[in-house]
């Protein structure tokens, strides 16, 4: 359940590496802490401690600054969610500080890159080829995702797939029998990755579910690494250019041949 | 007597411009240039094939320009 709102929510797309979660603690109503009249999450210094109530609270606010701001600068997005899901993520590097934040409203509209609208008033598209979400391949993510029928249940037998360039990446399914709707959690890519990763993927998902609690996406996710050479597709690349260019050196030229 | 001929080989030099496409692909989305799951990497990819096949082709030819010095040019 946990990783079927994950992919549910914005944060599907990151949580495919691992999923975890944090449930049930203190409830607060106000995520001010600067008053700048945007929400901080999560809490100033205690980064990990995004619940599903904090996180259903904050996006909430989120929500109606959408709504109030109202206009949303254009841009070739690359990225979208569709049906009644949504959330919130906000990566972080190793450090704990923030590095990205987007939202989407489970009523609809697009994903949000909730860092830049909040710099320039103005909403900006998030996890969109010119604006991918930015993940800290040694960081972590916290994210927050909701998905309902018109009921208010949550999906129901359920079965989801994310995949990239058609490559399936993970796929799976859940019976939810209680119908819960949202979930929060913690993907920590620093203590899970064997090795931190570099680059920026698009990834596609979709869930089904039997009443009628879908949702399906796409978007940009760029992980980022202190060194991006010692990174696996960093490596390979190294090995792979130098291999091919010795080869196309030394090995593929034509040849002046003395035929008897 | 003997001929001069020029050997081409598009065939090696498709495949090690693959190689070295796929690198240069590599490289790229890690320094977060192109995306992964794009078309971009494909491109990259598949240029680096034509190139190979047209050094292969076209090239500079390499071995001597003096034919065996025993042997009649024709």
């Amino acid at each position: 359940m946990k990783r079927l709102l994950s992919v549910v929510g914005l944060s599907v797309l990151i949580a495919l590496f691992v999923s975890a979660g944090a449930f049930g603690q203190e409830e607060d109503d106000s995520f001010d802490l600067d008053g700048d009249g945007i929400p901080d999450i999560p809490p100033e210094g205690f980064p990990g401690d995004l619940d599903v109530e904090t996180g259903g609270s904050i996006s909430a606010q989120l929500q109606d600054q959408v709504e109030r701001a109202g206009e949303l600068r254009s841009a070739d997005t690359g990225a979208f969610l569709a049906g009644r899901c949504g959330g919130l993520a906000i990566s972080y590097d190793e450090a704990g500080e923030p590095v990205d934040r987007i939202f989407r409203s489970r009523f609809g509209g697009p994903i949000v890159d909730w860092s830049e609208s909040e710099e320039d008033g103005v909403l900006v598209p998030g996890m969109t080829a010119e604006n991918p979400f930015v993940v800290d391949s040694e960081g972590f993510v916290l994210y927050y995702g909701e998905l309902e029928n018109a009921g208010g249940d949550g999906p129901r037998n359920h079965e989801w797939a994310i995949v990239t360039g058609g490559i399936s990446l993970d796929a799976g399914g859940d019976d939810n029998p209680d119908g819960n709707n949202r979930n929060a959690g913690k993907v920590d890519l620093g203590a899970n990755l064997p090795t931190p990763i570099s680059g920026t993927v698009k990834i596609a998902g979709t869930l089904t579910s039997e009443n009628g609690a879908d949702c399906e996406g796409a978007g940009f996710v760029q992980f980022t690494a202190s060194n991006p050479l010692a990174t696996p597709a960093g490596a390979a690349g190294i090995l792979l250019a130098f291999g091919g260019f010795i080869g196309l050196l030394f090995n593929s030229r034509p040849a002046i041949t003395w035929r008897a | 007597m003997v001929t001069r001929e020029i050997k081409k080989r598009p065939v090696r030099g498709g495949i090690w411009g693959l190689l070295f496409g796929l690198g240069v692909a590599l490289l790229l989305i890690a320094f977060n240039v192109i995306a992964f799951g794009t078309m971009p990497p494909y491109v990259v990819a598949v240029l680096g094939v034509v190139a190979g096949v047209l050094w292969g082709i076209y090239g500079p030819a390499k071995g001597s320009d003096e034919p065996p010095a025993d042997a009649e040019v024709t």
